[in-house]
This record gives structure tokens, C-alpha cells and sequence, in this order.
């Protein structure tokens, strides 16, 4: 089955309901602005936490701060009790934590294929010298990575244009695209900032069905900043909502549901939604 | 005979100078206008060595000192530019290296290389060039076409790898890049060490085949001249830049003998004829000749395009 073969790292030697990622008063300014205000959030290990909150809330920047592509002014973040504060993004990949972004960022001139096998980068094993001189090992890294996106791309129904350049992907398979990226990291933390965004009821529900498949059979711990409120309702076990920088609310989707504060602040009135 | 296979020489030259600045400008994505000031390090570097410690019974041994200095000399020269340059950003960074292409033209200008014959006194003063021994004509036209066809193999090798694919995932995305674990200080260094490299085996060559050399070979007009190749060829084309190359050395040599139209001598206008081309090039292939395609990719593609019609 894909999933066994594909999986590359299994969640680490605690994981029944340890803490993945905790971050601990983490706090960004820009300049006058508080972005993020002493925000605590902990996400455990294999569970699809979310984090909802209106416009300007400071979600993604939250979402940064975590994947290392901006520092925080104050606060700790952890990984796997790892402190992860201050290292660089690239270094992340490497301990397992994967993203995508708000507006889909793929390497548009690359074809599909290429745009997973660059997300391979930190697996393959050969050097500067192997590449320049086409050595053995060099084929051998190249077919095990081509074979690894291969399996990925296949999942999501990618597999019959890995060959076209990635910017002349249709909207829905770009984000498809994107996660599949992520995923060929070798992410056991996977941040989504806005999957569902532009995307119609049918292919959200599709995304729904593929989060759940992701978390479950690659035992990949998901947070999630998501509008649809159905597909947060429906998909998340743990709820984090934030305004004006501030965490104001945190547990499953019915307390949070339920919270005077998040009504207040950002639903409005009580959601009524089922799920599908 | 000697004038043509003269012309191929320095063809050969100019796709080294050209792909070596491909892959920083169009793989990585940097702007970078010192090119002619790497040539020039690595040249003067070969040059230097082989008129300090030149042994005729060497022979080719000369040449590979030689080349191995200039390699190296250009590199260190792109370590010490590269590492607080390419903090920088796009025009920033090309003012930069254009920077550092000037220095090391007016460094030369005004370094007088003790027991160095000097090719010629300008009534000015100052050392204006250098001179090799005769016996160190070592870049015959071929010796340079090995070269030529060795670097290319190389450089589509690195091209179609993990870190070819780096260099154009910091192309095309910085961010994206840096979140599926690429460094891109280590990339752009990369990328900007082995751009420096083959220009300085480029000056070298260089150096083997004009004995003597003078500053004023290495004018920013020159870097302008190879960004040209690059552009003309296609941004991340290695083949691009070697037909771009082809074309750009040959045409104003081949306008030379244009016949005489209704009394009019065409070749005198070749200058102009020859920017005049240049334009039309331009709007017809604005993303150059090749696009991002190498040789080898054409015909896939013209398959493709085939069956689609």
C-alpha cells in the first residue's frame, strides 16, 4: 500500500498524546503593530488542529514564526521538545514540519515532477561531485527520488501531467500540487494556511476527505488555518481561534462553537452548519 | 584559414563566459554584471603564474598550473564578493558585482607586476598590460572547443541534479524554496563560486591565446556583451547561450563581407545592421532562442508541438 511505502518517519518514540508542537508567549511585532500577542498553542501528535480567526487576526504570521521564515520578539516555540525558536526554515524540514501557503507558492517554470523532487532535497545523498559527473550513486539517489514523487503524485491524481510546467496547472490540482510538496518532505507536522480557499463545495469536501486521509494513514499531524467553518467544524479535533493577535479561545470545535468570546468576536451568531 | 579558426577560438571563449554566467543569472536567478572581472582575475592569474614559473619542458603542465590558478583566483575573488553581495537583491546585487568588475579593471590598470615585460607604454604611464612567452599559445581552437564541450556536459549535468533544481527553486521561489529545505546563502554561493570558476578557465584559455593581455579587454562592455549572449539565448539555456554566442561573435564578422548594394558598401553599416538584428531577435524570440530548452530537449518538443497542431 502507498501509505507503508511512502511514509518515511514514524512520529517519535512518545506519541500517544504528546505535545507535537507548543509554542509558549510567543509574541511578533511590526513596529506598533502587535501581529502575534503571547500566543500559546500546543498541538499533539496526530491530531488535525485548526486555527481560525477573522482577517488580520495574525494566523499566518503565527504560521511563519513556526516554519522558521520569520523570528518571534519574544516566546519559545518547540518541537518534538525541541526547541525551535530561532532555527532557519531550511533546518526545520529536516526535524518534519511542511507548509503551504495562503497564496499557492509552487515553481511555476518547473515541471510538476521537479517541483516535489526539489522538495526531496534534504533526502538525497549524493554531492556536488556525483552530480557533476553523472556517478552511479547519482542515478541510483535520481530513480529513488523519481520513484518517491511518483507515489506522490499518484495519490493525488497528479500522476498524468508531471510533466507540464506547474504554472499551467488548473487552480485545484496547484493546491493539490502544494500539499503533495509538502508531503514529499517527509513532514510529520503539516501547516496548511487556507487549503480550501478558492475552491468550490464539491473540492472542498475532496480536501476534507484528503486531510483525514493524510493524518490517518501517514500519521501526520495537521494545523490548519481554514474560513470554511464547515470543514473546520467537521475535520478538526482541537480548535484555536485568534483576534487581534491574541489566542481568545482554544478546544474542540464545540466548546470553541459555543464560546461567548469567538461568537463575539468572529462567527457572529451560532453556527448551525452539519457536516457532509 | 587563420582568421577563421582565430574567429572559433574565440567563439569557444565566449560560450564559457556565457553558460558560466547562465548559471548564476539565468538558473539562480542573480543578476550579475562583474563577469568581465572574473575573466579578468583568472586571466591575469594564468598569465602571472605562467610568466613567473613558465618551464617550456612542461609543456600542457604550464597550461594546467596555469588554469588551476585562474580557477582558483576566481573563486576566492567570488568568495570575497559573494558572501556580503549576495545578502543583497536584484539591482542591488548587479551594482555590486559591477562594482567589483571595475575595481579589478582599475586595480589592473594601476598594479605594476615587477619583471613583467609590459606590451606597450602609453605616453600616460602606468602598466597597461602583460606579456606571456610566446612558447605558452597553448589555446589553439580546438584546445578551447574541448573545453567548450567539457564545461557544457558539466554544467547540463548540474543543470538536470538535486542542485540544479535548488538553484531554480530560488529562482523562481525564495520562500517556497526555504520551506522544503534549501539554504539559499549556501545555493547563491554555490551557484555565484562555480559562475566565477569557469570564467576564470575562461580567462585563462584567454590568456593561452592572446599572450598578451591589457585591462582593457576586460571592460564592463564585455560583461555587457556575454549578458547578451545569455539573454539572446534564453535565461537558464545552455545551448541558448552557446548558439547566442555562435551568433554574436560570427554575425558582425560575417557582415564584414557583405557585398555592395547599388554602389552602397553594406559592411560599413555593420554595426548597425548588426544592432538593428539584435532588436528584431529580440521581439521575435523575446524569451530568447532556445527559451529554457537545451539541444537535446528539441526534438520532444518539436513532437509535442507537432501533435498538437
Amino acid at each position: 500500500m502507498v501509505a507503508t511505502s511512502v511514509t518515511s518517519r514514524q512520529t517519535g518514540p512518545n506519541s500517544g498524546m504528546s505535545f507535537l508542537l507548543r509554542t509558549r508567549g510567543v509574541i511578533r511585532r511590526f513596529g506598533g503593530v502587535v501581529a502575534v500577542d503571547d500566543v500559546s498553542i500546543d498541538v499533539r501528535c496526530g491530531e488535525i488542529a485548526g486555527l481560525i480567526g477573522p482577517n488580520g487576526a495574525g494566523k499566518t504570521t503565527l504560521f511563519n514564526l513556526i516554519t522558521g521564515l520569520d523570528q518571534p520578539d519574544h516566546g519559545t516555540i518547540e518541537f518534538d521538545r525541541r526547541d525551535i525558536t530561532t532555527t532557519p526554515a531550511h533546518r526545520l524540514v529536516d526535524l518534519g514540519i511542511a507548509r503551504t501557503f495562503q497564496n499557492i507558492r509552487l515553481l511555476d517554470e518547473l515541471s510538476v515532477a521537479d517541483n516535489v523532487k526539489v522538495a526531496c532535497h534534504r533526502s538525497i545523498c549524493y554531492t556536488t561531485i556525483h552530480a557533476l559527473l553523472r556517478l552511479p550513486r547519482f542515478f541510483r539517489e535520481e530513480r529513488r527520488i523519481a520513484a518517491r514523487c511518483r507515489e506522490f503524485l499518484d495519490l493525488f491524481d497528479l500522476g498524468p501531467v508531471c510533466d507540464d510546467t506547474a504554472g499551467s496547472l488548473a487552480y485545484g490540482q496547484r493546491r493539490k500540487l502544494e500539499i503533495a510538496r509538502a508531503l514529499a518532505t517527509g513532514a510529520r507536522l503539516l501547516l496548511l494556511d487556507e487549503p480550501a480557499a478558492g475552491m468550490n463545495p464539491q473540492e472542498t469536501r475532496d480536501l476534507m476527505d484528503m486531510i483525514r486521509r493524510i493524518n490517518s494513514e501517514f500519521k501526520i499531524s495537521i494545523l490548519l488555518i481554514e474560513h470554511d467553518m464547515k470543514l473546520v467544524m467537521c475535520i478538526c479535533d482541537h480548535l484555536f481561534v485568534m483576534d487581534h493577535g491574541k489566542l481568545i479561545a482554544g478546544g474542540t470545535p464545540d466548546d470553541v462553537r459555543q464560546n461567548p468570546k469567538v461568537i463575539e468576536a468572529y462567527l457572529g451568531r451560532r453556527s448551525t452548519s452539519n457536516c457532509p | 584559414m587563420e582568421y577563421i579558426l582565430e574567429i572559433l577560438g574565440q567563439i569557444g571563449i565566449y560560450i564559457i563566459l556565457a553558460m558560466s554566467l547562465n548559471l548564476m543569472c539565468g538558473l539562480t536567478g542573480l543578476l550579475q554584471l562583474g563577469h568581465a572581472g572574473f575573466f579578468a582575475v583568472g586571466a591575469y592569474a594564468a598569465g602571472l603564474v605562467t610568466i613567473y614559473w613558465f618551464q617550456p619542458a612542461w609543456g600542457y603542465g604550464n597550461y594546467a598550473i596555469g588554469a588551476a590558478a585562474a580557477m582558483a583566483a576566481a573563486s576566492v575573488c567570488a568568495l570575497v564578493v559573494g558572501i556580503p553581495c549576495l545578502r543583497l537583491r536584484g539591482d542591488y546585487l548587479a551594482i555590486a558585482t559591477l562594482g567589483f568588475g571595475e575595481i579589478v579593471r582599475i586595480c589592473l590598470n594601476n598594479i605594476e607586476f615587477p619583471g613583467c615585460k609590459l606590451t606597450y607604454d602609453e605616453p600616460f604611464g602606468g602598466a597597461t598590460g602583460i606579456e606571456l612567452p610566446f612558447e605558452a599559445y597553448y589555446s589553439q581552437w580546438w584546445f578551447i572547443w574541448i573545453h567548450v564541450i567539457v564545461i557544457y556536459i558539466l554544467l547540463l549535468n548540474l543543470k538536470r541534479s538535486a542542485i540544479g533544481r535548488a538553484f531554480m527553486a530560488i529562482r523562481e521561489d525564495e520562500i517556497a524554496a526555504r520551506t522544503m529545505g534549501i539554504n539559499p546563502a549556501r545555493c547563491k554561493i554555490a551557484s555565484f563560486l562555480f559562475c566565477a570558476m569557469f570564467a576564470g578557465l575562461a580567462g585563462a584559455l584567454f590568456a593561452y591565446n592572446q599572450i598578451s593581455l591589457s585591462p582593457n579587454d576586460f571592460t564592463l562592455l564585455r560583461t555587457i556583451e556575454v549578458l547578451l549572449m545569455v539573454v539572446l539565448g534564453g535565461l537558464g539555456s545552455f545551448s541558448g547561450s552557446a548558439l547566442a554566442a555562435v551568433i554574436l561573435v560570427a554575425l558582425p564578422e560575417l557582415l564584414r563581407f557583405a557585398p555592395s548594394v547599388g554602389g552602397i558598401q553594406v559592411s560599413e553599416y555593420r554595426q548597425l545592421i548588426f544592432a538593428a538584428l539584435l532588436i528584431l531577435l529580440i521581439r521575435i524570440v523575446p524569451n530568447g532562442l532556445l527559451g529554457v530548452n537545451e539541444f537535446h530537449d528539441l526534438p520532444r518538443r518539436a513532437i509535442t508541438w507537432l501533435r498538437r497542431r
